[in-house]
């Protein structure tokens, strides 16, 4: 169960769409989730309501104008990313795909394997990547996209007890 | 707007970023428009804050917006032809063009803070140093448009510099 909050904006042709909304997080802070018309202002604002730990109820303190609306705070039972899915599409938030592959939900899955290819030179571990491919390699290390990189050792050039 | 007065608009502004991106006179009548369809009603607009503040950090801007524009129009898109809703829906549908514009946007302005203090960071920590949330770091990294490294520990340090540039 989340509770959350619609914003409307009137757009040039006078209809009121609904473009951001509010959602309360489990410790009671909120996140204002928008769609990419508001730019780096929705950043903006979502750092000033957190800032000021504004509750749903106080959301006017921030953001109000002749063309803008806030809607009743709505309790939602349904799960909540189920939840956040639908408001998501409805205010044309753009949704956030896995940190790995890039992949987002609404998009197939991919079922095609990703390959590196592994060389050893000098008895050294060298990984390369095909153009295309949404991984980064460089010498033993593939670059994930969140910064980190993961290291593969090579520890020896055969595994203990293998069969041959 | 004449264009005698988009002119001296555009003097505003950093040449070599305007150079770089082949931003004309035309292109800040089209900026305009394009902002005024997605944040008319917000009471503020990336707009007034690109031409208020100028130089290198305003046409950074600048970039931003056209790099997008110019995305979504090799898409199919008409930006002109949506209404505010139509355009944020097109938006969400077509994230790459978002997500080129943030690259291009920090790739001008690391070039612009190596030029002016010799200072150099990744462009992803400059998407971080440069937004008050996280929503376009995230969009930018989850990408496949490339690899890149984000500095944690000199986030601040680019925020500064930032701040110096918007004086600049």
């Amino acid at each position: 169960m989340i509770r959350v909050r619609k914003l409307q904006r009137k757009g040039e042709d006078g209809v009121w769409h609904s473009d951001a909304y509010a959602v309360e997080m489990p410790d009671g802070r909120l996140t204002l989730r928008y769609s990419l018309a508001w730019e780096y202002l929705g950043g903006q604002y979502n750092r000033l309501i957190q800032e000021r730990g504004l509750s749903l109820e106080q959301l006017e303190r921030v953001l109000v104008g002749d063309s803008l609306r806030w809607l009743p705070v709505e309790t939602l039972v349904t799960g909540n990313e189920e939840a956040i899915r639908a408001l998501d599409r409805e205010c044309h938030v753009p949704r956030s795909a896995t940190a790995f592959t890039g992949r987002r939900d609404e998009q197939p899955v991919q079922t095609e394997a990703i390959t590196l290819e592994a060389h050893i030179v000098g008895g050294r571990l060298q990984l390369e990547a095909p153009l295309a491919s949404p991984i980064r390699a460089r010498g033993d290390h593939i670059y994930l996209e969140d910064g980190r990189r993961l290291q593969i050792t090579l520890a020896s050039e055969q595994v203990p007890g293998a069969q041959h | 707007m004449p264009i005698s007065q988009r002119q001296q608009l555009l003097a505003r502004f950093d040449p070599v970023g305007l150079d770089r991106y082949g931003i004309t006179a035309d292109d800040l009548q089209c900026i305009e428009r394009y902002i005024h369809i997605l944040q008319s009603g917000l009471g503020e607009m990336v707009w007034d804050e690109a031409v208020h503040i100028g130089g290198p950090y305003g046409t950074s801007i600048l970039i931003h917006e056209i790099v997008e524009i110019r995305a979504l129009q090799q898409g199919g898109v008409d930006p002109y032809r949506c209404t505010q809703e139509e355009l944020a829906h097109v938006l969400a549908d077509h994230l790459l063009a978002h997500v080129v514009a943030i690259y291009e946007e920090h790739l001008y302005l690391q070039d612009v803070l190596f030029r002016q203090y010799d200072c150099r960071f990744e462009v992803a920590t400059l998407v971080k140093a440069n937004r008050a949330d996280d929503t376009d770091l995230n969009y930018f990294l989850e990408s496949d448009i490339g690899v890149f490294l984000l500095e944690q520990d000199r986030v601040e340090e680019a925020q500064m510099y930032l701040e110096q540039l918007k004086q600049e």
